[in-house]
């Protein structure tokens, strides 16, 4: 076990230096990603307030520049995303098509008072996740769970995007999140970053890093209200 | 309310995040219908999720990507039909099944889910049954209230018990105590096994 979870280390810290892949086939799909950006290194490109300002333009002038430039910048890291969390590339690509499709249209629907850009978008893509995992899996299913469900979490109608925006942290709290994210000590990053990505128990998690089940319980613990403190206090 | 009666930070994550079972991300969404104040808690999990994706390293997107997003974008759309109706509302229970004395349970199918939710109605007065369980259990209470060893649990709560947790909940109040709960013990085993075959191959 020694050897290869040497290798896998010096695989992680090459391709994933901010979190920790699970499966080989993982590190994998990120290496070839990767091979085309190396994008943890450079801080991230566009900001909200970028992002804010592009959908101001789609919503009211249908500008299709600003949803170029929206495109190119989220695209390429939806696809990124869904493919960490086990899509296929394909898949993958065609679910970001869909979420900046479904931002084109909904774009009116975004207050920027009220939430962060890329966080209102990613909400968008996590529904449409959601919707599609469950329609894929309802095909094979008999008298099965009504769809709809996934919009009632804030998305598609228009009616309840309002709603959606309620609930938005306000835009400054991402600049927030950024800085304590960043401040976060790195075992309890990780374990933030595992958390992020799959619904695995901490049993699991604890299996995985060989270290003791309530350390794992109070890192992620330590970490959460440290990040949830963070922007507490700033308000 | 007390904070045990409310999704952990952990699960509000998940919920985020979108890696949040989807049966037990009903229960939060129920959760959420019952006590909309609660919304809120949402928001520095919101905002870590919009940074992770910032921060995500790219895949490249086939060469004509973004010429067919324009071409998707520039097509007519129909108009999204608006839902109507809560999460509670549309749950599709299967029949009602006796569990133990003013007590029944309905399973509820949830396509996709990895745990198993159920529909579990007790009549004033009465004791919950007792029920063994080997993963996780969550639980939100969708109308009246039940007393046990955190105090009274209400409308709206929250409940994540531990496998090794017990407890033995009883009806408060004179109205009968409904509650969407969701067991993830069965899948946990079929879990085990994936992690075991995970690290053989390593």
């Amino acid at each position: 076990m020694g050897a290869a979870s040497l290798s896998f280390a010096a695989v992680r810290r090459e391709f994933t230096p901010l979190a920790r892949p699970t499966r080989l086939a993982k590190v994998v799909d990120f290496a070839r990603a990767r091979r085309h950006r190396s994008a943890m290194e450079d801080p991230p490109a566009m900001t909200n307030a970028r992002a804010a300002d592009l959908l101001h333009a789609v919503a009211h002038r249908q500008d299709t520049a600003a949803f170029a430039e929206l495109f190119q910048f989220l695209a390429p890291r939806l696809k990124g995303q869904a493919m960490r969390f086990g899509w296929a590339p394909d898949a993958a690509e065609e679910l970001a098509q869909d979420t900046l499709v479904a931002v084109w249209r909904k774009a009116a629907h975004f207050d920027p008072e009220r939430g962060a850009a890329i966080a209102w978008i990613y909400r968008i893509n996590v529904n449409l996740r959601i919707d599609r995992a469950r329609r894929d899996q309802r095909a094979a299913e008999v008298g099965a769970y009504d769809a709809a469900t996934a919009a009632a979490a804030g998305v598609a109608p228009a009616e309840d995007l309002a709603t959606a925006n309620d609930t938005m942290s306000r835009a400054e709290d991402a600049d927030l999140v950024a800085a304590a994210l960043v401040a976060l000590p790195g075992d309890q990053r990780q374990i933030v970053e595992m958390s992020f990505f799959e619904d695995v128990p901490h049993s699991e998690i604890a299996r995985r890093l060989a270290i003791p089940l309530g350390t794992v319980k109070s890192r992620v613990r330590l970490a959460l209200r440290r990040l949830r403190s963070g922007l507490e206090a700033a308000r | 309310m007390n904070e045990t009666l409310l999704p952990s930070d952990e699960i509000l994550l998940k919920y985020a995040s979108g890696a949040l079972d989807v049966g037990v991300r009903l229960l939060v969404d129920a959760h959420f219908e019952k006590l909309p104040a609660c919304r809120a808690r949402l928001d520095p999990f919101d905002a870590l999720a919009g940074e992770m994706v910032r921060r995500t390293p790219t895949a490249a997107l086939r060469p004509d990507a973004l010429s067919r997003a324009l071409a998707a974008i520039a097509a007519p759309s129909a108009p999204d039909e608006p839902v109507r109706t809560t999460v509670v509302d549309r749950l599709r229970p299967g029949a009602w099944r006796w569990a133990g004395p003013g007590a029944r349970v309905a399973p509820v199918a949830v396509s996709g889910a990895r745990t198993r939710l159920f529909l579990m109605q007790i009549a004033p007065g009465r004791a919950m049954p007792e029920h063994g369980h080997s993963g996780r259990e969550f639980t939100v209470v969708l109308e009246g209230a039940y007393r046990d060893e955190l105090g009274i649990v209400e409308a709206g709560a929250f409940v994540e018990m531990a496998p090794e947790d017990r407890h033995r909940p009883v009806v408060e109040g004179d109205a009968a105590c409904v509650c969407l709960f969701a067991l993830e013990s069965p899948i946990a085993a079929r879990g085990l096994v994936g992690v075991a075959a995970r690290w053989a191959m390593r």
